[in-house]
């Protein structure tokens, strides 16, 4: 099966970019209808523990998943442009860190009957990304990944295989 | 998190380009600082404080020879960037394999209905 797929664009955007058998609408309903939202998204042994999507421009949206000590852990956000089904911006704040905020733009393409779905993240600055970084994995994934990314891209040859 | 402390010093010291671009030469075979300074075209002194951030980080190693002190790449400390970054797709791909699921069982509801 399809694995998702990592791509650099440049020192402050990355993009994850997945297929889905499925048409656009249910893709575009499962990112924006939030009893769908608690039915998938998670991270690790993280799951929803609550949803709020105002699927409109300036609507706020947040996402909070718990750990199985009780720790709440939250996202959330605005959104910047709709363009249902094909194609969704939004901010994206970690709130445990403030002011970190980054655009995650999100389009859905309609391949052969399939979905593909891209997410691009822009950040900030570097700063940001470091501080991410150095609190650990929930908060850091996105532009750590994206660092090394760029290592691996690099040096792959030598370590035999990349990402 | 364990593995946050445990990755942090090797992630800050791959935030800077140079130190990223001292790995790229690395990869084509080990180098002093004197050869990795002249494509970057920086001082001595400079290039010196990177390599020192890399070898801190445990991303490359150092040996002495009789004149020279050439640096290779630490295949352990790639490794352990590498096995990071598994770890960090996989629980992508775990959510991403709960919507798979999510939207088999929505498009079956579909066609029954």
């Amino acid at each position: 099966m399809q694995k998702a797929e990592l791509i650099l664009v440049s020192d402050t955007e990355v993009r994850i970019r997945r297929t889905f058998n499925a048409p656009v609408a249910a893709v575009w309903a499962a990112w924006t209808k939030p009893e769908l939202v608690m039915r998938w998204y998670g991270l690790r042994s993280l799951r929803m523990a609550e949803c709020t999507i105002n699927l409109e421009v300036g609507g706020t949206w947040r996402w909070v998943l718990a750990a199985p000590d009780g720790q709440l852990i939250a996202f959330s956000g605005v959104f910047k442009d709709i363009r249902a089904p094909h194609s969704l911006t939004r901010t994206e704040l970690f709130e445990a860190m403030p002011g970190t905020d980054y655009v995650v733009t999100l389009d859905f393409e309609a391949v052969d009957g399939r979905t593909v779905l891209t997410s691009r993240m822009v950040y900030q600055s570097k700063e940001h990304r470091d501080g991410h970084l150095q609190s650990g994995m929930e908060a850091g994934m996105n532009e750590t990944y994206e660092r090394m990314d760029e290592l691996l891209a690099d040096i792959s040859p030598s370590v035999g295989g990349a990402v | 998190m364990r593995s946050g402390e445990a990755i942090g010093p090797i992630f800050s010291a791959l935030a800077d380009p140079t130190r990223r671009a001292i790995l790229a030469q690395l990869a084509g075979g080990e180098a002093t600082v004197n050869e990795l300074a002249e494509p970057l075209q920086m001082t001595l002194p400079n290039v010196s404080k990177h390599v020192k951030v890399l070898l801190d980080a445990g991303l490359i190693l150092q040996r002495k020879e009789a004149q020279r002190r050439p640096c290779s790449l630490n295949p352990e400390g790639l490794r352990q960037v590498e096995a990071w970054s598994r770890r960090y797709i996989d629980e992508w791909e775990d959510t991403f394999q709960r919507l798979d699921a999510l939207l088999a069982e929505v498009s079956v509801q579909q066609e029954g209905s």
